[in-house]
């Protein structure tokens, strides 16, 4: 039953389920929920109800004044409230468009976008989102209601690959925009200058936010895997370009190969969680291995 | 360089494939949209240059790859002294076959060019892929041995196709063999093929008068052509063949007695046959067949190396040609146990006597002397006469009105004058084919011959007569020398002392006061300045003997001496013979005469013995009353007839010519040369230790390109595919 529940979390077969809403609800209950309890703790308690007394309680939830009244023991119930504020970063550019497989790069976004909101709602933290290119497209603002998931997941649905892509502009709005210290979570495919991307990051770790990057990208773009003669057809205002694959394999994995170390060492310096992202892997898989990594860093 | 497969040469235009596919796949893209172009571009930027390398590198040795597998295909060979350390060593192996006539010789069903040819294919079989190969006969006429050019052939994958196609085309030759030319040939054909390292196959039946000289040397020409083959550094192997005591009866000649034949005079063919095998031949049966009737056969024995001389009498009824066939029979050489001739039987031989003391009533005239010996045609009571000569006398006042249509020869006996009316007549005469026997005695005027007959040597006539010498007393003589004992003429009396030209005693004679050719001196006086007394003198198509004494006896004994018959009998028929006439002809002779206007077809055809024809055509002569017969040379031994169709509505509508070819005889000779002998005067030679065993040459050989280029192609193959890898051209992934 596990396999057959974690086919359903391969892009491929995740591509057939329609709504952003389900697919996110699949992508948590069928990876993460039951495996980790949450990384992010409240820090205060609101009463909510009583229910009674049964062996192994903790006493020291025992409502004594209840217990004075009625003679039974009652235990107090809490309504769990969070501190943990969320922004999730959609890139929307048109580069974010292309896709080789079942899924493009913008929608395998969205997905795990969904899938992460979804995720943090469950958890009763609050989140919030912006949807970018070379300007902030849609804002969502920050919720922990858990039917915030809808209106956040219609706002990601509904903005399509777009123009080109200033990230550091669009970072350091975003940083002015987002007051309280908060996860960000990034989700591009980062393909703009290597130090604006770094500048950009940097404003958001110097408002004080915790920073977390998805550097999506497509199997294609880490493989460059083309034999024929090939005319490639630019996004984002690039020329087109006929060139033979077999000649330049080499030479663009090595481009492509120096583009993510960079961003990997600016990550580092930065103290942000850098993550690349083959939209050819089950989400599961991402999911588990970030959280995984998360847990490990907070812990 | 050569090529084995040259036309697959055209197909190197395919080296322009590589570039054709790069242009194509240049056009023929696909289309995809891409986000990562920045760094697609900015990978461009900076290798284009390494790029365009590589391409070029890589476009270069596909190119060049094609090439040389096209060229692998068609085969390159050099000769190794070209290109030593790339050509392979293979063999170099040519066939030299003896298919001279008596390679005829059958023991069984099989000749012994068959088992020649057999020993060929065997050489050719034993030849690999690469090696070379020719093939040179001798023995055949020309334009019948095989034309396989002076290159050699590249043995391929059937094997020598055209070489061994060759060796079973060329036919059995009809002519001795020539072993001098056929080496040179052999030597020009290594010479040709670049030189050294040929084996030549030499299959012969070793005929010992084809490598040996009469004193059992070696021959100078033979000895030459082996020098050449060696100083090229090649070897000739030595493949006997044949049996070692073959059988063979040769008819060496067939002659008829009488050299003019008339009707109803007796003669006689005498067959001679020669023993030409190592063994004696019993029973032998020898035919005379004339006009395709047997006339006669006889049988004899002959012993080893003897000839006999079998002669068969007959008398011709009618004039006309006639077809004389002589053959034996049971021999193991068919070509040389037939002999055919072909005579002209005449009517009558017409002979002109100019008598220049003509008297009818005495009989004391020159001509007188003459038809005392000449005889008369008048037949006898046995129904044949005993002569074929005709005699017409005649005073020279009355030449000039004479008919010379018939006349076969003419006599001028002591003639004085000579006119220019009577010398144009002669000439004519003479142009005609006529002969002419001219007796110069004391009546001759010196001035009127020489400026009419001789005319400066323009003339008929051999020389200009001079002053005469004569002893009236009759105490000084003179005795004739023959200068020339091999002339028709002159054979007969010269090999006959009896006969006694040379006890003719000459009293008197005529000076000559011009030079003679010497050749064409027949007899001189032996006096102090040997002064020539029998001058020839050709003329046209005829022929001019000139005494110079008178035929009477006024001036020598010599008309009461028996030589003066056998002259008259030896002299006669060599005039009356038109010159370049002759129906007994060899092979590869021409056959010429002139035809006259009255005999004109036109439609001439000759047939051949085996009954296939060829049409001839006559061509008109300068005189336009005669026309030019001419029959290329025959190489096929045989009675051949010129047939003449002059159309239903004449009333001669068909008429025939024949003439007759003939082999060599001496071919038949079989005696095979020692074969240690051989090899011993001619140091080139090597005898093949078993017939069919051939040796391989391991020096030298031609190069055969087509394995280095292969392994050329094989490593360009490699180094494409090991460069495409490395220049991340080879398709390792999938799109």
């Amino acid at each position: 039953m596990a396999e057959e529940a974690r086919s359903y979390l391969d892009p491929a077969e995740l591509s057939k389920v329609s709504g952003l809403q389900i697919r996110a609800r699949l992508i948590v209950e069928g990876s993460v929920s039951g495996l980790h309890k949450s990384p992010y703790r409240g820090a205060s308690v609101e009463f909510a109800e009583h229910r009674e007394y049964v062996a192994g309680d903790d006493i020291r939830h025992i409502d004594w004044k209840v217990f004075g009244r009625s003679d039974r023991y009652y235990i107090k119930q809490y309504e769990e409230e969070t501190n943990l504020r969320v922004q999730l970063l959609l890139d929307t550019s048109e580069s974010m468009n292309y896709g080789s497989g079942a899924m493009s790069k913008l929608e395998y976004a969205r997905t795990l976008s969904a899938a992460l909101a979804y995720l943090v709602l469950w958890q009763q933290d609050a989140i919030g989102a912006f949807a970018f290119d070379e300007r902030i497209r849609a804002e969502v603002p920050i919720s922990s209601n858990r039917s915030h998931l809808q209106k956040l997941v219609g706002v990601l649905a509904s903005e399509a690959g777009r123009d080109s892509t200033d990230l550091a502009a669009v970072l350091g709005l975003i940083a002015e925009r987002i007051k309280r210290k908060s996860l960000i979570i990034l989700v591009s495919d980062l393909f703009d200058d290597v130090d604006k991307v770094t500048l950009g990051l940097r404003r958001l770790r110097h408002a004080g936010h915790d920073v977390v990057l998805f550097h999506t990208m497509d199997p294609y773009e880490l493989e460059f895997p083309f034999n024929r003669m090939t005319l490639f057809e630019g996004l984002e205002d690039q020329p087109d370009q006929l060139a033979d694959p077999n000649s330049l394999r080499e030479a663009y994995l090595e481009e492509i190969h120096n583009f993510t170390r960079a961003l990997k060492r600016a990550c580092r310096n930065s103290l942000i969680d850098y993550q690349l992202v083959d939209t050819s892997r089950p989400f599961d898989q991402v999911l588990t291995e970030y959280l995984g990594r998360r847990s490990g860093s907070l812990s | 360089m050569n090529f084995a497969n040259p036309l697959l040469l055209g197909f190197l235009y395919l080296a322009v494939i590589p570039l054709v596919i790069y242009l194509i796949n240049r056009q023929r893209y696909h289309r995809r949209q891409w986000a990562a172009m920045e760094f697609l571009l900015r990978a461009l930027r900076k290798h284009r240059r390494r790029l365009r390398l590589e391409n070029l590198l890589l476009l270069l040795l596909r190119t060049a790859l094609v090439l040389l597998f096209v060229l692998a295909l068609a085969r390159p060979t050099v000769d190794s002294g070209q290109l030593p350390l790339l050509g392979s060593t293979g063999r170099q192996e040519a066939i030299l076959i003896d298919a001279s006539y008596s390679m005829g010789v059958r023991q069984t069903s099989r000749s012994v060019l068959s088992d020649a040819r057999d020993l060929g294919r065997g050489i050719l079989r034993s030849l690999q892929r690469g090696d070379r190969t020719g093939l040179l006969v001798g023995g055949l006429p020309p334009g019948e041995g095989p034309n396989l050019g002076d290159d050699a052939e590249l043995v391929g994958e059937s094997g020598a196709v055209r070489t061994r196609a060759a060796l079973g085309e060329f036919p059995l030759g009809t002519l001795p063999l020539d072993l001098a030319p056929l080496l040179s040939e052999a030597a020009a054909f290594v010479e040709h093929q670049g030189g050294p390292g040929w084996q030549l196959h030499l299959i012969s039946d070793l005929q010992r008068r084809d490598w040996l000289s009469a004193e059992a040397t070696a021959i100078p020409a033979v000895r030459e052509a082996f020098e050449r083959i060696e100083a090229l550094e090649a070897e000739v192997v030595l493949h006997p063949v044949g049996p070692e005591r073959p059988r063979n009866v040769t008819i060496v000649s067939l002659d008829c007695t009488t050299p003019l034949l008339t009707s109803d005079l007796p003669t006689s063919f005498q067959v001679t046959v020669l023993n030409q095998g190592r063994d004696a031949v019993a029973g032998l049966e020898v035919e005379v067949w004339i006009d395709e009737e047997l006339q006669g056969s006889r049988r004899i024995d002959v012993d080893e190396g003897d000839s006999a001389v079998v002669s068969f009498p007959h008398v011709f009824r009618e004039a006309g040609l006639a077809r004389v066939r002589a053959k034996v029979r049971s021999d193991d050489l068919e070509l040389d146990d037939q002999r055919h001739i072909v005579l002209d039987v005449r009517q009558s031989v017409e002979v002109l006597v100019i008598d220049g003391g003509y008297d009818a009533v005495e009989e004391a005239a020159e001509s007188d002397w003459l038809k005392a010996a000449l005889g008369s045609d008048d037949l006898i009571a046995t129904g044949v006469r005993l002569t074929p000569f005709h005699l017409q006398i005649l005073p020279p006042d009355r030449f000039l009105s004479a008919d010379l249509e018939n006349v076969q020869v003419l006599v001028l006996a002591n003639v004085a004058s000579m006119s220019a009316a009577d010398s144009e007549k002669i000439e004519g005469f003479l142009e005609n084919g006529g002969g002419v026997l001219a007796f110069c005695g004391s009546r001759v005027q010196p001035l009127a011959w020489s400026r009419n007959a001789w005319r400066s040597g323009e003339g008929w006539f051999p020389y200009s007569p001079g002053g005469e010498i004569f002893d009236a007393r009759r105490q000084a003589f003179f005795h004739w020398q023959i200068e020339n004992a091999d002339h028709p003429v002159m054979k007969f009396l010269a090999e006959t002392p009896d006969a006694g030209i040379g006890d003719v005693a000459v009293h008197g004679y005529r000076l000559l006061a011009s030079e003679v050719d010497p050749e064409a001196v027949l007899m001189t006086l032996d006096d102090f300045d040997k002064t020539p007394a029998l001058v020839e003198k050709q003329f046209g198509k005829g022929t001019v003997l000139a005494f110079n004494i008178g035929a009477g006896r006024s001036w020598s004994n010599f008309p009461i001496s028996p030589a003066f018959v056998c002259f008259l009998f030896e002299a006669m028929p060599y005039l009356a013979a038109r010159s370049g006439e002759s129906r007994q002809l060899a092979l590869g002779e021409p056959y010429n005469r002139v035809i006259d206007s009255d005999e004109y077809a036109p439609r001439v055809l000759v047939v051949t013995p085996d009954g296939s024809s060829v049409p001839l055509a006559l061509i008109e002569r300068e005189d336009r009353r005669s026309f030019d017969l001419h029959v290329d040379g025959r190489w096929e031994p045989g009675l051949f007839e010129i047939r003449f169709d002059r159309g239903a509505n004449s009333s001669d509508a068909f008429s025939s010519d024949w003439f007759a070819v003939n082999v060599d005889p001496r071919e038949g000779e079989l005696i095979r040369a020692p074969e240690d002998l051989l090899v011993d005067l001619y140091p080139a030679l090597s005898l093949a230790e078993h017939s069919t065993q051939i040796e391989e040459a391991t020096l030298g050989g031609s190069g055969d390109l087509w394995y280095p280029i292969f392994w050329v192609v094989l490593f360009l193959l490699v180094s494409e595919s090991l460069l495409a890898r490395s220049f991340g051209r080879s398709r390792r992934r999938k799109s």
